[in-house]
């Protein structure tokens, strides 16, 4: 607790959050701060040693679930807790739905400034932390300095990338103090349990449905898909609305906007809503009928015949 | 029952003009309840519809130019409107926003139910709801898609990460409501014209007790220090017009990842 500090939060050890801690270490290099990685897990993880090999100096474990819906406020007030006692410069949480409503709790309780869904971090001339992030659908980049310490921010998943090492140590991980979830929300009842292929933040590959699917029992060939690819799946709000998919799946600017590497639209027109949404996609692949869809106009490559057709094809090519 | 409707009201070239339009229009233009904001409405609007003596009344903080925007609201059904407006407040940050919204809630007072949009079209942020119940000190639930409410107790269904639940809570508390599939209502003739002779309220900072010092963009705590517009990508037009070939083409994109660049 010599030198000053900085702090990074997440609740498990992935690639992308790995890449968060990497990031958040060469931003404490240039400025000789100490990192801590806190990890919000009910148990502590196996592989705590890889976040020593992305640059943690110090680790600190919150034992909370972030599947609790009483977890946030009692997160937020640990967290908030530790950030009085070890003052650190800036505090970054990984974007996640978890994370987006214990950081600006945790502002609130430090009155101090909160940015969301940041894409780059760096230290500006003045010497504050400055955050950048996209609004307006993708079509605004606005560049965040703040006015006072700690910087908060959550950074949004997959931005920062780091490969597990091999190499890594064992590590433990200490406790934060943390009280037991204050018990507000009782479970009444749970309706669809975590499909696979919801995770659109954090994607590489999503393959993405719309109205032109034309049915549900056809929009799930689209989950036959993603799980031969490893891919996530979206569908656009028509999609959505018809009963296709439900609302966790909606991409766009009333649903989730994301960022993958390869983004395959299976019979989605393209409507502005839909294409803000997937500005941020390395590539965008279509697949539609209609030559006059707007979508094959922001499309890498395009399919111009039948979407149904097209995926089945697709699910027999890559099964092969 | 007693429900408060947080606005955010954004310009409604945001979410309606092509992708190509400059700046200007994403900050000028028609204005609109921003659509999370404007489900959240109809969910309260819902809860009236079956226990008419439930009040609605809907709060924004926003130059004068929003009280069109508010008059929709009661053309939809809302009972109450009220503008936060005050020069000092240009420039606001999320967590002075809060700060704010929180102090007219306390002087208003008598909220059974605070809702809040999940997030804003324009600056996609989420920060209210979760600030608003640290400051108001009330019990939040986010990604809720619908509730009702029987006497004290509040039943919620929240969709997180592809996972729904239903939770039973109790009033008072904060609900950061994401858009479902549902249609939101249309302002019916009576409702359209009741907008027309009912009084916004106003709010000035002196009215909830809070200093120019603490608002606007002298008080808040984050600032934007540039903007860069983006131009939105434009594709390569590639494109194949038979379904076996482009489904084999994109095959090998897929596992070639960016072997075409």
């Amino acid at each position: 607790m010599n030198k000053p500090n900085a702090i990074v939060v997440g609740s498990e050890i992935s690639p992308s959050f790995l890449g968060l801690v990497r990031r958040a270490f060469e931003l404490c290099r240039e400025r000789a701060l100490s990192l801590t990685a806190v990890i919000v897990s009910p148990t502590e993880p196996a592989d705590a040693g890889q976040l020593i090999y992305a640059g943690a100096d110090r680790l600190a474990r919150i034992a909370l679930s972030v599947q609790d819906i009483n977890a946030p406020v009692t997160a937020a007030e640990s967290i908030s807790q530790y950030a009085f006692s070890e003052k650190p410069e800036f505090i970054l949480f990984e974007s996640s739905s978890f994370f987006c409503c214990v950081a600006p709790m945790t502002a609130a309780k430090l009155n101090c400034g909160i940015t969301a869904d940041c894409t780059a971090l760096s230290w500006a001339e003045n010497g504050t932390l400055r955050q950048t992030r996209p609004a307006f659908g993708g079509r605004k980049l606005a560049h965040i300095e703040n006015t006072c310490t700690p910087v908060l921010a959550t950074v949004r998943k997959g931005v920062f990338k780091l490969a597990f090492s091999e190499n890594a140590q064992k590590a433990n991980m200490p406790l934060i103090p943390c009280r037991e979830a204050k018990h507000i929300w009782t479970q009444t009842r749970v309706i669809e349990d975590a499909v696979f292929g919801t995770d659109l933040t954090g994607a590489n590959i999503i393959v993405s449905g719309g109205l032109g699917m034309g049915s549900r029992e056809n929009f799930k060939k689209l989950h036959t898909l993603a799980d031969m690819l490893g891919a996530a799946v979206g569908a656009s709000r028509a999609a959505v609305a018809a009963g296709y998919a439900g609302y966790a799946h909606q991409v766009g600017q009333t649903g989730v906007s994301v960022r993958p590497d390869i983004y395959i639209a299976f019979g989605i027109s393209g409507a502005v809503q839909h294409l803000s949404g997937i500005s941020g996609a390395k590539k965008i692949y279509a697949v539609n009928h209609d030559p006059k869809a707007p979508i094959h106009e922001y499309s890498d490559f395009s399919v111009i015949a039948d979407c149904t057709l097209v995926l089945d094809k697709l699910i027999e090519k890559a099964g092969s | 029952m007693n429900i408060l409707v947080c606005l955010k009201i954004v310009s409604q070239a945001t979410f309606t003009d092509s992708l190509t339009d400059n700046d200007d229009r994403l900050s000028g233009g028609k204005l609109g309840i921003n659509p999370a904001d404007a489900y959240a409405l109809e969910l309260a609007l819902r809860i009236k519809d079956n226990a008419p003596e439930t009040m609605v009344t809907v709060v924004t903080m926003a130059p004068s130019y929003a009280e069109n925007a508010l008059r929709d609201a009661i053309a939809a059904g809302a009972d109450r409107a009220v503008l936060i407006c005050d020069s000092a407040l240009a420039g606001s940050d999320t967590l002075v926003t809060a700060n704010i919204l929180a102090a007219a809630i306390n002087r208003l007072g008598g909220f059974d139910l605070v809702l809040c949009g999940r997030k804003a079209i324009d600056s996609e942020t989420g920060h209210i709801a979760p600030q608003l119940s640290e400051r108001l000190g009330l019990p939040m639930a986010a990604a809720v898609t619908a509730f009702a409410i029987d006497g004290d107790t509040l039943r919620i269904c929240c969709t997180n990460d592809g996972v729904s639940a239903e939770y039973e809570g109790a009033v008072p508390a904060v609900l950061s409501v994401c858009n479902g599939t549902d249609m939101v209502r249309s302002p019916t003739v009576m409702g359209m014209r009741r907008s027309k002779k009912a009084a916004i309220e106003r709010l000035t900072l002196a009215d909830i007790g809070i200093s120019a010092e603490n608002a606007g963009l002298h008080g808040s705590p984050t600032r934007t220090a540039a903007v860069e517009t983006m131009s939105f990508r434009k594709g390569k037009k590639c494109v194949c017009t038979d379904a076996d070939a482009g489904a084999q083409a994109l095959i090998e994109l897929i596992k070639g990842g960016k072997r075409d660049e």
